[in-house]
């Protein structure tokens, strides 16, 4: 058995595979998830390849940070066992090497997932798939029946502005003995397959268009339409039996209230959603630049996260729909506050002080 | 308990808020109006109104609703 050649194949799926897997697979997600096993095989690989080694350099540097290893002891760690495996001879690999290596597989795997997540994330926040068409998923049917097309260039034209509130669709379907029935109803779920291809539609407060003769004479030709009601939770429409469908968009319109109100309401939402997403972004990347020790880091991160977590509860619980005992009152909008100062000063006592004002040295009142 | 149950909500919306996909056919509105017995029976016969009007020949046609939450909304269809 050539060593070298099994050694090799294993490194390189690890190494410039598995990653590009698990970002595009978290990249792909929701309804947007058949798009993973698209394309040609060979296209595939060499965008695994891509993004596994842009995720490897990131891996890497992490690593190296976080474990206070140097690159050069890396190297020759690895320039060792490759001149093990060159003669043909099983490397001397301590069980160090290897809890390090595993260590580093799943660091990899977990950034691959994290920058999948984010720049699906970040694409759909900001709606560039929508805006650019370089950003668009293969799922064409998600902007049709979520009304994302019509802010599309194309459809633009057409002014139509607001939010979508619900989304009907009338179909005209084939039966097997060759007539056509058409039914509406609202549109609360469909599927694709492998290829994109809608499969299946599922409406609620499903309907059914019947035609009927107006009168009873034979002499009389006029029809007249008439609308009955389907009773069931779910109408499901398998699409091959589709020969056209509809669609209706339901808007909500905007308010017909204070409109200076609405608009420094809008102002203070605005400037508390920046604050957010800075204190947010605070928590995420301080205990990793200050914290010593990996899991010092990882503790700060956590409840840097938790503190982050409540005050998000905190914001969202000014902006609420329920009644009694549902909705938030100032009893538990005071232990969240306590929580979120509780988790935070946690949180920066993990990261340590003194490294704070090591890297932070403006900071310090006193030299 | 009450507080609890409170403190419990208000970090579950979080979370919800967090993660929840945002690739449902329903609005978050529509969502609240749907599970509403009320409100989904002032909410569709609205949209049924409005598909007649449309089929009438009117041009954005518009409905208003006002929910179980003394909330009212102008639904419109173009």
């Amino acid at each position: 058995m050539d060593l070298g050649l099994t050694l090799y194949g294993i490194a390189y799926i690890i190494a410039l595979i598995i990653p590009g897997l698990f970002f595009k697979r978290f990249y792909f997600q929701g309804k947007f998830s058949k798009e993973f096993t698209q394309g040609l095989f060979a296209d595939r690989i060499i965008t695994n390849i891509f993004w596994s080694i842009f995720i490897q350099i990131g891996t890497l540097f992490l690593y190296c940070y976080w474990h206070e290893i140097p690159y050069d002891r890396i190297v020759s760690n690895l320039n060792l066992v490759y001149s093990k495996v060159v003669k043909d001879e099983f490397p001397d690999i301590q069980f160090f090497f290897i809890r390090h290596v595993i260590k580093y597989i799943g660091l990899s795997v977990v950034v691959a997932i994290g920058l999948g997540s984010a720049a699906h994330f970040f694409v759909r926040l900001f709606r560039l798939d929508v805006r650019f068409s370089v950003f668009r998923f293969s799922n064409q049917w998600h902007y049709y029946f979520t009304g994302d097309i019509l802010k599309t260039k194309g459809f633009k034209i057409f002014g139509k502005k607001g939010v979508v509130l619900s989304t009907d669709i009338d179909v005209v379907i084939k039966e097997s003995d060759g007539r056509t029935n058409m039914f509406t109803g609202t549109l609360s779920e469909y599927t694709v397959d492998r290829f994109g291809d809608l499969e299946t539609l599922f409406l609620t407060n499903a309907r059914r268009w019947k035609v009927k003769k107006d009168s009873e004479s034979q002499a009389d030709s006029r029809l007249r339409t008439e609308i009955k009601n389907i009773p069931g939770d779910c109408f499901v429409i398998p699409y091959k039996n589709i020969l056209n469908l509809n669609i209706r968009y339901n808007f909500l319109s905007k308010g017909d209230g204070n409109e200076n109100f609405n608009i420094l309401t809008r102002s203070l939402i605005s400037v508390l959603g920046v604050a957010y997403v800075l204190f947010l972004f605070f928590t995420i990347v301080y205990p990793w630049i200050v914290a010593p020790g990996f899991w010092k880091k990882l503790f700060s991160f956590l409840f840097l996260m938790f503190s982050s977590t409540f005050l998000l509860s905190l914001l969202l619980s000014f902006n609420q729909k329920e009644q009694g005992e549902n909705k938030v009152g100032w009893g538990a909008r005071a232990i969240i506050v306590l929580l979120i100062v509780i988790c935070f000063l946690v949180g920066l006592l993990f990261a340590g002080t003194i490294e704070f004002y090591q890297n932070f040295p403006f900071v310090r009142l006193r030299s | 308990m009450t507080v609890l149950k409170q403190l419990y909500i208000a970090v579950n919306r979080a979370i919800s808020f967090m993660f929840d996909s945002d690739d449902d056919l329903l609005n978050t509105n529509a969502k609240d109006i749907i599970t509403s017995p009320e409100d989904r029976i002032q909410y569709l016969e609205a949209v049924d109104r409005l598909r007649k009007k449309r089929i009438g020949g009117q041009n954005n046609p518009e409905e208003k609703i006002t929910l179980s939450s003394n909330e009212t909304i102008t639904i419109v269809s173009y």
